[in-house]
């Protein structure tokens, strides 16, 4: 069919738990999108990927009709899961909340690559110590 | 009262979009709504409404780590999002014959639903209607229809409707099962068949009439395969062409014997109804 994208939405939410709530009510409700539609859609393709987070991008087409593409989970929540930082729990006005080893980014790094714009594990590696810092976290050997 | 929620938006430049999806992470606000505008990038985060006795800090972390930025908090109550979506959707009368309407709506004579989903094909789109248009000038009862690319199935449920035998083949897995939805929707199911397949390639067959709501480039390269599955004298009609590709799909038609009937408009979008 004649597909002609009108947008394109970002969306966060956990695994398998979207509902018509903020934020995917707000979002795609304006567009017209059918939310229900997104939601079983949504949670059936994310039911076994447990407590992660996952953004999806969606297109929505001039006719209101829809597709999505789900993406690693954000590297910030990966890390926050390795550092074994609670929800929330962070106090990032210190200027250390936790510590990681190399080895953790270099997994996290292997999770993301497909969504990085990186040529080899090496430069993942880059961009998931520079959010690291931007968090607060510091990176140590081992 | 419904529940509330905090909403927590701030836009930066793109850059900076890890970084703050990092630090309202930190914070315990990971539901996000994330939206490009220009070079910047607008990031909506929910939240509980006690999240107001954290909300300096976060600001102030925010301001600390990426710099200045537009920062502003919202309270959204709750809203019945599960139906409000649907506000805008009113039927769309296509021809004498036929209106498209989604399934909140009763079923009528002349009415056909199509449940808005993941496939193309709502009726919400001018070469979906263009097509609808068409088929209903030209289908006859008991015609052999062939619908190419058939997403939703809207054009088969049509042609069904109108009182034909309708054959949709679809490459993608998920809008053949939204096809087979909308037919027995419409108590059609009877008379649609959905396959899979890559446009003719699974076809051999000659039908009283082609739809085609794809393309130009891919409309022109079937065009050859459209005049082996069409009986002399049958229709084709050809949608998804913009008017400025209408010229090279007008050409390649000729070429291969189609005579033109009719070229059907709406605004930018095209429809050619030709005879093979």
């Amino acid at each position: 069919m004649a597909k002609k994208v009108k947008t394109v939405i970002k969306l966060q939410i956990p695994a398998g738990k979207a509902t018509p709530a903020p934020p995917v009510g707000p979002a795609l409700g304006q567009h017209g999108v059918n939310i229900m539609e997104f939601c079983k859609s949504f949670n059936a393709a994310t039911a076994n990927k447990g407590d992660m987070l996952i953004p999806v991008e969606l297109t929505v087409y001039t006719d209101r009709s829809f597709s999505f593409v789900l993406k690693t989970p954000p590297a910030s929540f990966l890390l926050k899961k390795a550092a074994g930082l609670e929800k929330g729990s962070g106090v990032p006005n210190k200027q250390k909340v936790a510590k990681i080893p190399r080895s953790k980014i270099k997994e996290i790094a292997e999770i993301k690559m497909q969504d990085l714009n990186a040529n080899d594990i090496e430069g993942a590696m880059k961009i998931i110590e520079g959010t690291a810092r931007s968090m607060g976290i510091e990176v140590v050997e081992g | 009262m419904g529940k509330r929620y905090m909403e927590i938006v701030v836009k930066v430049r793109k850059e900076d979009e890890e970084a703050l999806i990092g630090l309202l992470s930190l914070f315990g606000v990971e539901e996000l709504w994330i939206e490009m505008d220009g070079d910047e990038v607008i990031v909506r985060g929910y939240t509980e409404p006690s999240f107001t006795n954290r909300i300096y800090e976060l600001k102030d972390t925010i301001y600390a780590r990426v710099g200045d930025c537009a920062f502003d908090v919202k309270g959204v109550g709750e809203e019945d999002w599960e139906n409000s979506w649907k506000k805008d959707y009113e039927p769309v009368s296509v021809s004498d014959l036929i209106e498209i309407a989604p399934p909140w709506f009763t079923r009528k004579n002349g009415r056909i639903l199509i449940k808005p989903g993941k496939a193309f094909g709502t009726g919400y789109h001018p070469t979906t209607y263009l097509c609808l248009e068409a088929l209903s000038e030209h289908v006859s009862s008991g015609d052999y229809v062939l619908d190419v690319g058939s997403g939703s199935g809207i054009l088969s449920v049509a042609a069904a409707y109108l009182g034909a035998r309708s054959f949709g083949v679809e490459i993608d897995e998920v809008a053949i099962q939204e096809a087979v939805e909308n037919a027995r929707l419409n108590g059609v199911d009877d008379r649609c068949t959905f396959l899979r397949g890559d446009l003719l390639s699974a076809i051999s067959y000659s039908f009283d009439l082609v739809v085609a709501n794809i393309l130009a480039p891919v409309i022109t390269f079937m065009i050859p395969g459209v005049r082996r599955n069409l009986k002399t004298g049958g229709y084709f009609l050809a949608s998804g062409i913009m008017d400025l590709e209408k010229d090279s799909v007008l050409e390649e038609l000729s070429d291969n014997g189609f005579v033109i009937d009719e070229v059907l408009s709406e605004g930018e979008w095209v429809c050619i109804v030709s005879t093979a």
